[in-house]
């Protein structure tokens, strides 16, 4: 990660009202050069109004934003100029082409030549559809021009609302790639949202939780997803499974232990998972499986969020 | 700048509905001067006796009982025109520019067409979605909006250049090219005939009427950047041009109403003696009064609006 350059988008303590209500709570955060952030949270937790504000889309009522250290506020044409954006839906003019609409919003920064638009749409894979009509597109495509229009101006903050939306598989797969790449060679800061959980983890390097306004955790993806140290649930599979059971119950009395699913469910440190192994075959049961159920992001955004009821 | 206004341009035409209402204006027009053409008699040597059959009709109408007192006005001011011109021995048979003037009527028309267009161009981003991709870009929204503004006041301009080509040139080809010496007449305010030259007055009543071109769009403008829905802004203004100007003329006791903007959409009217009573001059600051403040409120709304979903 490139720190020369400072940061690329700081959020100082931003507050949104509307009316007395309260949507975004004394937010701050600092989002890097060169690196992909996620946003995640349940609907309704403030993740597009947050997007909204870092794009000028809607006023701060307090704090600031900055984009490189230019106010989205008070210097707006500045800001805004290193940000490429999709906010939502990729909502283009459905009665032009992909190329028009191109050229439309390259008509709206200076020095973006028909080269460049073409290029670009090589780049997102569109290049055989940009003379069609935008209403022909599917909503993968149109994701795809989405893509198209904001980074038509190479802008070195990418903002991105769902941007895996309506893409199949491969086309999620080449989304990430291309938005990794972006991050690792340009330096760009790219920021998601998404709700698709497995699809943040391969993504992000960092993910903040957003709950009710609130930013309640920023953790780095590795922090996230793999808790080695401590207790964690792991998987036995054996046979004569009740009688095994009943058995470690009986030698490991302060252990943690279920039978569910067909499977010996014990929750321990690695150390003694290696030793209940031992006891197992020991005393002349067959291992066949044993598994670390790791706790996926999904686990964790349920946790943290408080969805799991 | 330029590179906005043709944005907006490109985006205007390419929805049937601008074409459909430049085709509209088109044979419309043509249609308005094939009628008078048609009414009109057609022997040379007939229209002394088509205008004096004229000046009887109205005679006779003069008589209908309960008549409305500004019917009966109406009524003797055409019979001193028709008397006039008999008198004076001054060219009967219709002429190009008579027509291309009386073409100006239409100019409402186009002002209907260009509200709808001006509410459309707004309110449209907002219902698409594109707002949102309109607005991050380095330009201030005031420059945004601005360009709006213009493309659809262009088109107006437009559609009056289409509409004037239009009367001159079907007119032309249905009056013959060399008509333009019948004067203007009309009844000036001390109750006398008075001589304009024709196309003089053409050229004014094009200028004057397209005052609603100005105004009325503006106020869907208005209308489209606070509600943003399209159906609104347009179902106002669209009302207002119609009941507007009636409005305010069978409210002519009161006087307030000389400081509603409808009583000051047709300025050519004070010059030749409006129902409100007041000078040309009043009407254009009332007008200019209107026009500052509506585009003022368009401006600030768009300024201040925060851009939410759907």
């Amino acid at each position: 990660m490139n720190m020369k350059d400072g940061y690329a988008v700081r959020l100082q303590n931003v507050t949104k009202k509307i009316g007395n209500k309260t949507i975004i709570d004394n937010l701050s955060l600092d989002i890097l050069p060169g690196e992909v952030f996620g946003f995640l949270g349940p609907n309704g937790a403030g993740k597009t109004t947050t997007i909204r504000m870092m794009v000028g889309l809607m006023a701060v009522t307090q704090g600031d934003i900055l984009i490189h250290n230019k106010s989205i506020a008070r210097n707006f044409k500045e800001a805004i100029s290193d940000v490429g954006a999709i906010v939502e839906n990729p909502e283009l003019y459905g009665f032009m082409s992909g190329y028009r609409n191109l050229e439309h919003f390259a008509n709206m920064v200076k020095g973006i030549g028909k080269d460049c638009i073409m290029e670009t749409s090589r780049q997102v894979g569109l290049e055989n559809r940009i003379h069609d009509k935008v209403k022909t597109y599917s909503l993968g495509m149109r994701q795809r021009l989405g893509l198209a229009q904001a980074i038509l101006h190479k802008p070195s903050v990418l903002i991105l609302d769902e941007p895996s939306n309506g893409l199949d598989p491969a086309g999620i797969r080449e989304m990430r790639e291309y938005l990794r790449g972006l991050a690792k060679n340009e330096n760009t800061a790219v920021i998601v949202s998404s709700h698709l959980l497995a699809e943040m983890e391969m993504m992000c390097d960092r993910i903040g939780v957003i709950k009710d306004g609130k930013l309640i955790d920023v953790k780095e993806k590795s922090e996230f997803i793999h808790q080695d140290e401590g207790e964690s649930w792991y998987a036995f599979k054996t046979d004569k499974l009740e009688k095994a059971e009943a058995q470690l119950r009986e030698t490991f009395p302060n252990l943690e232990i279920s039978l569910a699913g067909g499977v010996i469910k014990v929750k321990a440190v690695a150390d003694t998972v290696a030793g209940i192994n031992a006891w197992l075959v020991k005393n002349g049961y067959l291992v066949y499986t044993i598994t670390q159920e790791v706790k996926t992001l999904e686990d964790r955004f349920l946790e943290v969020t408080g969805g799991r009821k | 700048m330029i590179k906005l206004i043709k944005n907006e341009m490109i985006k205007m035409f390419a929805r049937k509905s601008t074409w459909v209402m430049i085709a509209f204006v088109i044979v419309l027009t043509s249609f308005s001067s094939i009628v008078m053409y048609k009414m009109s008699p057609e022997k040379p040597e007939n229209s002394r006796v088509f205008y004096e059959q004229q000046i009887e009709s109205s005679k006779q109408a003069l008589e209908t009982p309960f008549l409305p007192d500004y019917q009966k006005d109406e009524l003797k001011k055409s019979i001193k025109i028709n008397e006039y011109i008999l008198e004076n021995n001054l060219p009967m048979e219709p002429s190009l520019w008579e027509q291309v003037q009386d073409n100006s009527s239409l100019i409402v028309l186009i002002a209907i067409f260009i509200s709808s267009a001006a509410a459309t161009i707004v309110a449209s981003e907002f219902s698409q979605g594109t707002i949102k991709l309109l607005l991050i870009r380095p330009l201030s929204r005031s420059k945004v909006l601005l360009s709006k503004y213009l493309a659809v006041m262009s088109l107006g301009l437009i559609m009056i250049v289409v509409l004037f080509i239009v009367s001159v040139v079907v007119s032309g080809l249905l009056f013959g090219f060399d008509g333009a010496a019948k004067p203007y007449l009309y009844i000036g305010s001390e109750g006398n005939v008075v001589e304009v030259d024709m196309v003089y007055k053409t050229m004014e009543s094009y200028g004057l009427k397209s005052v609603a071109i100005l105004m009325y769009p503006t106020l869907a403008f208005m209308l489209a950047v606070v509600f943003r829905t399209n159906a609104l802004a347009q179902g106002l203004t669209i009302v207002s041009i119609i009941l507007g100007p009636q409005v305010a003329n069978a409210l002519t006791d009161y006087s307030w109403t000389k400081y509603l903007l409808f009583a000051h959409t047709d300025p050519s009217l004070t010059l030749s003696g409006n129902p409100f009573g007041v000078s040309f001059a009043f009407s254009i600051l009332i007008l200019g009064i209107y026009f500052v403040l509506m585009n003022s409120i368009s401006w600030y709304t768009f300024r201040k609006r925060d851009i939410m979903g759907q």
